[in-house]
């Protein structure tokens, strides 16, 4: 079973993966040895695809409890995905081969897509100055 | 007098200490406190689940859009842990201020403020839980504002952000362009 998340799941992967591409092409156009950025980039942000899945799974479940089990349940989540986090840092600041800006960039890419994909349509839109009465 | 004082005396006894061990103490303490953030999206994500578990109790018919909006409102609400993470594991695993010139009591000070600044992370995030809860509740209530729900969620969660993302900056000032080292 996909969840009846899956599409917005599938539409901010799509994009976080676009956005990944572009950063990756930009590094390898401006930086002289590229590769450790673009491969910490798409570690950092295949992780927080994967994060991002996990974070859909839990919720899904979550609203299946009762309110006082889901937050336990949600929170306790939520620290195991901080410490896969928390190694993917560490993995990148140990290894040579590895740059942390690119998996720290990586790892945040995803929200930037989540926030851009919904707010910044509300610059683009002329929705926001009509009146609810008019709609 | 100036036996009695304990601060003098605390002082005079850290001076003792190798500047290096000194700093890398320092560092330890600063890591640990940047930490504490990541106690923040927790709560904040715990909050948004619990409101989105009521929210589908409440009206089971909007479950759907309930659970959308809580899964985008909680995966922000997660930043501040991560720029926490990277605050401390730059102090643990990359340290710069180490090798940095200048008196040690403000590099000792610096690594334990850098480590401090982060804690201003728990805010955001149980600020942006809050946002993403009350969301959720919203949605469960009238699923069909879902996406000016979201809207207005979306920009108080950014905003909420923006104090994480000064905290980040004085934590990175502190430990790689230090001002204050030049002021002695």
């Amino acid at each position: 079973m996909l969840g009846y998340t899956w599409d917005i799941q599938v539409k901010i992967v799509k994009y976080t993966l676009i956005i990944m591409i572009l950063i990756a092409a930009a590094a390898f156009m401006s930086f002289q040895e590229p590769r450790p950025f673009i491969y910490a980039l798409i570690f950092g942000t295949l992780i927080s695809i994967l994060n991002f899945r996990n974070l859909a799974l839990t919720l899904e479940k979550a609203v299946t409890m009762n309110p006082g089990h889901a937050q336990v349940y949600t929170s306790s989540k939520y620290f195991i995905r901080f410490f896969i986090n928390a190694v993917v840092i560490f993995v990148c600041i140990k290894a040579n081969y590895l740059n942390v800006l690119g998996a720290v960039l990586g790892l945040f890419t995803i929200k930037f897509v989540i926030i851009g994909t919904n707010l910044f349509t509300i610059l683009f839109s002329k929705r926001i100055f009509k009146r609810k009465e008019e709609e | 007098m100036e036996d009695a004082n304990f601060i003098v005396k605390f002082l005079d006894w850290l001076m003792t200490f190798d500047r290096k061990a000194l700093i890398l103490a320092a560092s330890a303490i600063g890591a640990g406190m940047a930490m504490i953030a990541g106690i923040g999206p927790g709560i904040g994500q715990g909050y948004a689940a619990g409101k989105g578990a009521e929210a589908v109790s409440i009206n089971p018919k909007a479950s759907k859009q309930a659970t959308l909006v809580m899964l985008l409102g909680a995966a922000v609400a997660e930043t501040s842990g991560i720029l926490a993470l990277v605050v401390s594991l730059i102090l643990l695993f990359g340290n710069p201020i180490v090798t940095q010139e200048g008196a040690v009591i403000i590099l000792v000070a610096s690594a334990l403020g850098a480590g401090i600044s982060m804690i201003a992370g728990i805010g955001p995030g149980i600020g942006q839980g809050y946002a993403a809860g009350k969301g959720t509740e919203a949605t469960g209530r009238r699923p069909e504002y879902q996406s000016n729900i979201i809207r207005a969620m979306f920009l108080g969660q950014a905003v909420a952000q923006t104090t994480g993302i000064y905290a980040l900056i004085i934590s990175l000032v502190l430990m790689f362009a230090n001002p204050l080292v030049k002021l002695l």
